[in-house]
């Protein structure tokens, strides 16, 4: 009988997998062999003509830095929030948890256009939060909020921390609630239980969590374009230029690629020196 | 010198009465069991002890001082849970000095305590381990150590043999016992098993529904239990519907409620009571032959124990009973036997409500 399911699942996977090269491996394929190749009148010669027009680009250093800047810091930024949400979920009363869960599912529905075009209208210069600040005499004229890395930032961490906390919220109820109460018994106030026992057990399972964030934020278009006006120029926006407006698509396939490979080094970078095995194998895995 | 005392406390979940008006004093040294089936309260009790439920009413005190709203963390007690919950990140001598450096114990004396308390627990030369590379047994020996590192007044263990197997749970009940002796501190084990609770305890208290039921000494509950629901929990005993005839002097006359059978029996209960009468198998006499108030009956099942075989024989003046085989004596299933029992073997009780 086993035998049986498992031919079935085998002969199952044989379109899949056909689709999946169809439509995801062969276009990535070309897409990296464009990013390779010039194409002449009469044929097509490889070159990495494409990656030094890259790396000599001025504004696409620049592009990257502040793509990885952004991304860093919403990862960061969305990786606390979310994990103060995510425990608050898992520990407190059912009200409080059941609120909070469904605020987040509830801007998780809402498209990331209307929430970007929200802060334009909470963060405009004559905007809400600007009135309060000049209300209550913080500041003496409106502040520039919006149409800069700030104003981006905001918007992305907003998106990511929802997700981030969804993610969360099963990393923290694995641990047993009564592994905190072991600690408070035995002398430990309730912040000394987080900081010594809640956060060294679950923050290796939450690095990867703001990592996929990290690598999300990086390849975001939508906000950084509607949040930025113009003004914070990432990746994405590069891409976008190089393949609709100037139609060379080695360049965008280009950029594409080193985009991806930097992450990929830093992904790589941060689960080296979280010693992500050890962790496994500390938290009783194999 | 602990002595724990509890008053009148009720601990009630939304609607649900998880505990109700439960009294009880265990006095210094001592080590009490509650005991009773999953669901009696037994946990909440031993958690509102150690502060991390507050009661909805009674008092708590610990020589005398009423520590019911103080916060765990200033009531001294070491906690066993089931699960051990070891610090997994922690190694074993970090997992035992924590409780000192919450306390502000100074490094050297840190050290000194908590390597003392692991020699006790036979796992100082594990100091170095981190939890998930010892055994189940070894790992309940290091929350052990950990609880009574902070010499606490009360030490609270829940169902702490829970995750071992059966090899270990025995070992574990010796040698836990031989700890607390030997530190003489207080100590309170919830547990749903009753042969760990007679094995270790000073006293039992058996509860059930959120009350004590009953409570003493072990021996003397296991003889002379007050209620059937004990004489059942405790041990194996067959219970038999039985009416109260008559009786005087601590005897009763009773008879069976179906077979209509006569008998003499142990308790004092008013004529005309339902009750039931208690049998412990080794007060059942099975033999080849037949005496004056013997009554027949045919062995079924025959299931051999090692220390002791139990015999399940079917009669028809008492029906299905459970009886211990004679030493020497064989009697396969299908044998005809004849049993009978001494007045003081059979325990008329107060039938249960339920
Ligand atoms: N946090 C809780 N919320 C609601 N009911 C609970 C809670 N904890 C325990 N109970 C209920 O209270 C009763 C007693 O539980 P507990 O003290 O854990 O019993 P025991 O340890 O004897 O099995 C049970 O019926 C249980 O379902
Ligand atoms: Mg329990």
């Amino acid at each position: 009988m086993i035998g049986q399911d498992d031919k079935v699942l085998r002969v199952g996977l044989l379109p899949l997998g056909f689709f999946f090269c169809l439509l995801f491996v062969f276009p990535l394929g070309m897409f990296l062999w464009t990013s390779f190749t010039v194409k002449t009148d009469t044929s097509t010669v490889l070159t990495l003509q494409h990656y030094v027009d890259v790396l000599t680009s001025d504004s696409a250093r620049a592009a990257l830095v502040t793509t990885l800047l952004l991304s860093v810091v919403t990862g960061v930024v969305s990786l606390l929030l979310g994990y103060l949400l995510a425990y608050q979920v898992a520990r407190r009363g059912p009200v409080l948890s059941k609120l909070i869960f469904m605020a987040a599912i509830a801007s998780l529905f809402t498209s990331t256009i209307a929430r970007a075009l929200g802060w334009r209208v909470l963060l405009a210069y004559q905007g809400p939060i600007n009135g309060v600040l000049v209300g209550l005499g913080i500041v003496s004229e409106p502040l520039q909020l919006i149409n800069n890395f700030t104003a981006v930032a905001i918007g992305m961490i907003h998106i990511q921390t929802p997700i981030v906390m969804l993610a969360l919220i099963p990393v923290i109820e694995a641990l047993p609630k009564d592994l905190e109460r072991a600690a408070i018994g035995l002398g430990s106030s309730r912040w000394r239980a987080f900081v010594s026992i809640h956060l060294p057990i679950t923050w290796r399972n939450a690095v990867p969590i703001g990592l996929l964030t990290v690598m999300a934020t990086a390849s975001y278009f939508t906000t950084p374009v509607l949040l930025g006006g113009g003004r914070v120029d990432v990746m994405a926006i590069q891409i976008q230029q190089a393949s609709q407006v100037l139609f060379d698509f080695g360049y965008a396939a280009a950029l594409s690629v080193v985009l991806v490979a930097v992450i990929g080094v830093i992904a790589f970078l941060v689960f080296l020196s979280t010693n992500w095995r050890r962790g496994a194998a500390a938290r009783g895995g194999s | 010198m602990s002595t724990l005392e509890i008053e009148k406390l009720r601990i009630v979940y939304g609607k649900y009465v998880a505990v109700d008006g439960l009294d009880l004093t265990i006095p210094h040294g001592q080590l009490v069991s509650l005991l009773g089936p999953s669901g009696s309260g037994k946990t909440s009790v031993l958690r509102a002890i150690g502060g991390y439920l507050p009661p909805t009413s009674g008092t708590i005190k610990v020589n005398g001082r009423d520590i019911t709203r103080d916060p765990p963390q200033v009531r001294d007690m070491g906690m066993v849970f089931q699960n051990f919950l070891l610090f997994p990140h922690m190694s074993v001598l970090d997992n035992v000095e924590f409780g000192l450096r919450m306390r502000q114990v100074s490094r050297a004396e840190r050290r000194r305590r908590a390597m003392e308390t692991l020699d006790m627990v036979r796992m100082s030369a594990f100091a170095a381990r981190l939890p998930f590379q010892l055994s189940g047994g070894q790992q309940q020996r290091v929350a052990l150590a950990r609880a009574l590192v902070i010499r606490p007044a009360i030490l609270l263990m829940d169902e702490p043999m829970g995750a071992l197997d059966a090899k270990l749970r025995a070992e574990a009940q010796e040698e836990i016992r031989a700890v607390q002796k030997e530190v003489g501190v207080t100590a309170i084990l919830v547990t749903h098993d009753q042969q760990e609770a007679m094995a270790m305890s000073d006293r039992i208290v058996v509860m059930r529904d959120g009350a004590i039921l009953e409570e003493g000494e072990p021996g003397r509950l296991y003889r002379e239990p007050r209620t059937a629901f004990t004489a059942e929990f405790l041990g194996t005993t067959t219970l038999l519907p039985v009416e109260v005839l008559g009786g005087e002097g601590g005897r009763c006359r009773v008879r069976h409620s179906t077979s209509k059978h006569e008998f003499l029996a142990t308790g004092d209960l008013r004529a005309g009571e339902a009750a039931s009468v208690s049998l412990r198998p080794e007060e059942i006499l099975c033999s080849h032959e037949a005496t004056a108030d013997s009554i027949a009956g045919r062995v079924t099942k025959r299931m051999f124990y090692g220390v002791n075989t139990f015999l399940r024989v079917e009669t028809s003046e008492a029906g299905s009973l459970l009886a211990l085989e004679a030493p020497g004596a064989v009697m396969g299933e299908g044998t005809g036997v004849h049993v009978s029992w001494r007045s003081e073997g059979a325990r008329v009780l107060p039938r249960d409500p339920s």
